[in-house]
């Protein structure tokens, strides 16, 4: 496959944030491989656990996917948004092959120094979480991509707002909701565990 | 669940939280009934939400970032690291002395020569997809800054390839980057010590700028300060001669986002004003110890960065704060024409701001170096006259400011009269008030100080109505800040955007409509209640004025009607339209031939500042738009004033305005006009203009 111009990478952002969902589908793979490709580069240059690296490769991989000089801060912020679900992909994926390498899995233990990922926050059970959001959705689709904007993309109340196309305060009062939904699950269910 | 349910659910968890923590359980035993579920669902849910606060409140970009690797790390066996190599070509590497820009920086040594050297290496170049490009940029860099022979720049010495490893020589530099200097300081730099590195920073870089070499990745990390204080700037990195400029592909923009400037964002090449924008960002920094574009996260940074006017610092004087503008400007052409001339600009702007040490070290620092010590010394004397002159002088002011004392009616006929068109005025103005941006809307706020004033109808004016009389004594006993000018639409806007506030409805005057789509930010917001232009204060970390304090800060020190000609100081009725009309003529004509006139002569609002200021340095007080005070209105009030800070009535059905409007005749261009209206009133001729208390004078 060719691979796809700035210019029709900028119509198919255009043609989501105007409300055709089935351009966001077009757009992910092309996303992913470009976060990949840009990490690849990165790795070589950068220390793994560098904290910038992730926002910066999302920036980077903006200006090159994207003609930005015709796409508009409303472009902007839905291609954030395509990132976010990647980004939730990503981070689940690799939360899940670090549950199996733990249970004796057979994937190769990688090079990578575990000590050095550390978060300086509470660790969050990204499967947990992935799993709940999957419930959540089945009753309540627009809580659980307000949740995916807001966390795995790091998109402010007024973005997500944007690009859900609802008032800041339906994204105030979804997301206080879902945040409470999801600790209530993730919590019960490890207690279920216990 | 069926979405129903959850429905129901969602419903009764937003209601159940507007109840005190203690009603909630009979709020919800109320509503849920025989619904026993229903019940434990909700409270459980409400349960969860105490406390998670901060759940889910972090971007995992950390986690994301170790998440990217491990998926590329799957595909690629990593390779030998340098920091397992005792040599490089034929250096010998020592220790590892940093992370940064495009590769790791060590320490070693030329044994040919003995030198110690820095040696920059990007490690895994050999692996990457774009191994070629990433060696031809590391060798352009190599030759961009070898070319470059300054004492600001550091030097290059040497490129090479070992073992798939590509790194480049260096002059090795001992010092720190600014960036820790900044955290040895607690981000405290004295502002002469960070002038000093600014300036040397400008030197260099117009110096490579004349050579055709941008820097393109100027922050805190590339510039290093020796002990001696002397500055090297290093990591020409991304620094490209023009000729090789077709290299770097579209987009393919390394650079730390914090620092790049806007045209970089959008992909366009760097010029020497890029980098001017970046040193800009820094000097914003050193200054105030924040950045002035900042973002929760990356897409809102940028955001900042492309299009947003940096916020206001408290730490910055306004000649400072208009330096750094300039040199953030989106446009690149707006900025200035050199580095050297932006820190010099700045340089002069911050120095009253500066001088607080003995005079000796007052002196600018690269005077020092050409001239001898008798030479210093005579000009260290009239260094020191020319300040204890200019501090006398300061004084003076400070212990005579206008309007301080309640002048004798002898006095007042000795005040010089103001009847010179106030446009003489404006510059200098004659007894400024400080001015300061800090507030949350960004406006530049004037301080008053306290003082006494005859508050009421001037004397020999012969225009006022009745609630104006009589003249009292006032004393205003603490100084307070007001707004400079009339809260403006683009700082209601913010406000509007920040709280989820509408906008007011959008002001038609007998069916024109004055500022369609509210497409001019800079005329005074109107159609406000007094309720709004409350809030909207409240907000800003503000108030409304008391009516004494807007007309003793209206007066400007004066005992006249106005400080000026009506049209040299305010829009009003006569000029504030298409064509001048005779107002008052028009008024006696009949309110609705009135009408009529001004709105075929398209008379209306404009842009705040542009008519003359007044002795605090207040703009349009007088005419464009009323202001709402905070006092309730009552005719008779000044008759049983308080004379010590009057608050106006306990109570009442009006509130006042002040100032007089652009739909206003002549008569209303005067300081002492009171304008009654209920709170709920919306008009097109009403605005606001905040106050505020401070316990320091905010400088």
């Amino acid at each position: 496959m060719a691979e796809p111009s700035q210019h029709e990478i900028t119509q198919l952002l255009r043609a989501w944030s105007e409300g055709r969902e089935e351009a966001r589908e077009r757009l992910m793979p092309i996303v992913y491989d470009e976060l990949h490709r840009l990490a690849r580069v990165h790795m070589g240059r950068e220390r793994p656990g560098h904290t910038l690296q992730t926002t910066a490769l999302v920036h980077e991989a903006y200006l090159r996917l994207i003609d930005a000089s015709v796409e508009n801060w409303n472009g902007r912020v839905h291609f954030f948004a395509v990132c976010a679900q990647m980004m939730r992909r990503i981070l689940v994926d690799w939360a899940r092959s670090r549950q199996s390498l733990k249970r004796g899995g057979n994937l190769r233990p990688v090079e990578l120094d575990d000590a050095l990922v550390v978060s300086p926050q509470p660790e969050v059970d990204l499967v947990g979480l992935d799993d709940a959001l999957r419930a959540l959705e089945t009753v309540d689709p627009r809580k659980c991509r307000v949740v995916e904007l807001r966390f795995f993309g790091g998109l402010s109340v007024e973005e997500t707002a944007t690009v859900l196309a609802v008032s800041v305060e339906t994204v105030m009062r979804d997301w206080r909701l879902a945040r409470s939904w999801l600790r209530r699950e993730l919590t019960s269910g490890k207690s279920n565990d216990a | 669940m069926t979405p129903e349910r959850w429905q129901e659910i969602e419903r009764l968890y937003h209601l159940a939280l507007e109840h005190g923590a203690g009603q909630r359980a009979d709020f919800l035993a109320r509503s849920c009934g025989q619904d026993e579920d229903l019940r434990k669902e909700v409270e459980s849910l409400l349960a969860s939400d105490e406390g998670a606060d901060a759940y889910l409140q972090a971007h995992p970009a950390d986690l994301a970032a170790q998440a990217l690797a491990w998926d590329e790390a799957r595909r690629h066996q990593p390779g030998q690291t340098v920091s397992h190599l005792a040599h490089l070509g034929r250096y010998q590497i020592a220790a590892e002395l940093g992370t940064g820009g495009m590769g790791t920086v060590y320490r070693g040594t030329d044994p040919a020569i003995g030198r110690p050297v820095a040696i920059k290496v990007i490690a895994g170049v050999a692996r990457s997809q774009d191994a070629a490009k990433l060696r031809e940029r590391l060798r352009r860099e190599a030759r961009a800054a070898g070319a470059l022979d300054h004492p600001n720049i550091v030097t290059v010495f040497d490129v090479g390839e070992d073992e798939e490893v590509t790194y480049i020589v260096m002059e090795f530099i001992q010092g720190v980057t600014l960036d820790e200097l900044i955290q040895q300081t607690d981000g405290l730099l004295p502002s002469e010590r960070a002038l000093t590195i600014l300036a040397e920073a400008a030197r260099a870089l117009d110096f490579a700028h004349a050579r055709g070499v941008i820097h393109r990745d100027i922050k805190p990390g590339n510039i290093m300060v020796r002990a001696d204080g002397s500055v090297k700037l290093t990591d020409f990195g991304i620094a490209s001669v023009p000729a090789a400029a077709t290299l770097t592909a579209p987009g393919d923009l390394p650079g730390t986002p914090s620092f790049i400037s806007p045209e970089q964002l959008r992909g366009l090449e760097a010029t020497a004003r890029s980098d001017q924008f970046s040193l800009a960002v820094v000097a914003w920094m050193l200054l105030t110890g924040s950045k002035p574009f900042e973002g929760e996260h990356v897409a809102t940074l940028l955001a900042s960065i492309a299009m947003k006017e940096p916020e206001p610092s408290i730490l910055l004087s306004t000649e400072s704060d208009h330096v750094l503008r300039r040199a953030l400007e989106k446009d690149p052409a707006l900025r200035f024409a050199s580095c050297s001339k932006f820190v010099e600009a700045l340089q002069g702007a911050c120095r009253p701001a500066v001088a607080t040490s003995s005079p000796r070290e007052k002196l600018p620092l690269r005077w020092i170096g050409v001239i001898t010590a008798g030479v210093i010394l005579a000009i260290s004397l009239i260094v020191f006259l020319r300040r204890l002159g200019r501090e006398a002088g300061n004084q003076a002011q400070k212990t005579a400011p206008p309007g301080v004392t309640i002048p004798a009616p002898q006095t007042v006929k000795r005040q010089p009269p103001p009847t010179t068109p106030s446009v003489t005025r404006v510059e200098p103005l004659p007894q400024p008030g400080k001015v300061r941006t800090f507030s949350a809307d960004g406006l530049p706020y004037v301080w008053i100080p306290a003082g006494s004033f005859a508050m009421g109808c001037s004397p020999d004016d012969r225009e006022c109505a009745d609630d104006e009389r009589p003249s009292h004594n006032v004393v205003i006993s603490h100084g307070f800040w007001i707004g400079q000018t009339e809260t403006t639409v683009m700082a209601y806007k913010r406000f509007a955007r920040v709280t989820g506030r509408p906008m007011p409805p959008e002001p038609m005057f007998e069916g024109r409509p004055l500022n369609r789509g509210w497409h001019d930010d800079r005329q005074p917001i109107v159609g406000l209640t007094w309720g709004e232009g409350e809030a909207y204060c409240k907000w800003a970390g503000m108030r409304l004025p008391s009516e004494a304090e807007w007309e003793y800060a209206a007066r400007g020190g004066d005992f006249q009607p106005r400080y000026g000609t009506p049209d040299a100081i305010a829009w009003y009725a006569d000029n504030s339209g298409h064509k001048l009309l005779n107002s008052t003529d028009l008024w006696h004509a009949g309110s609705a031939r009135y009408l009529e006139a001004l709105k075929l002569n398209q008379n209306g609002p404009h842009a705040v500042a542009e008519k003359a200021a007044n002795a605090f340095g207040l703009r349009d007080t007088l005419g464009n738009v009323w202001e709402w005070v905070n006092d309730w209105y009552a005719k008779d009030y000044y008759a049983g004033s308080p004379d010590r800070d009057p608050s106006g009535p306990s109570g009442g059905a009006l509130r006042v305005l002040r100032g007089g409007s652009w739909y206003n005749g002549p008569r209303f261009v005067r300081v002492t006009p009171r304008h009654p209206n209920t709170p709920e009133t919306r008009s097109v001729y009403n605005g606001i203009r905040c106050a505020g208390d401070s316990l320091s004078d905010k400088s």
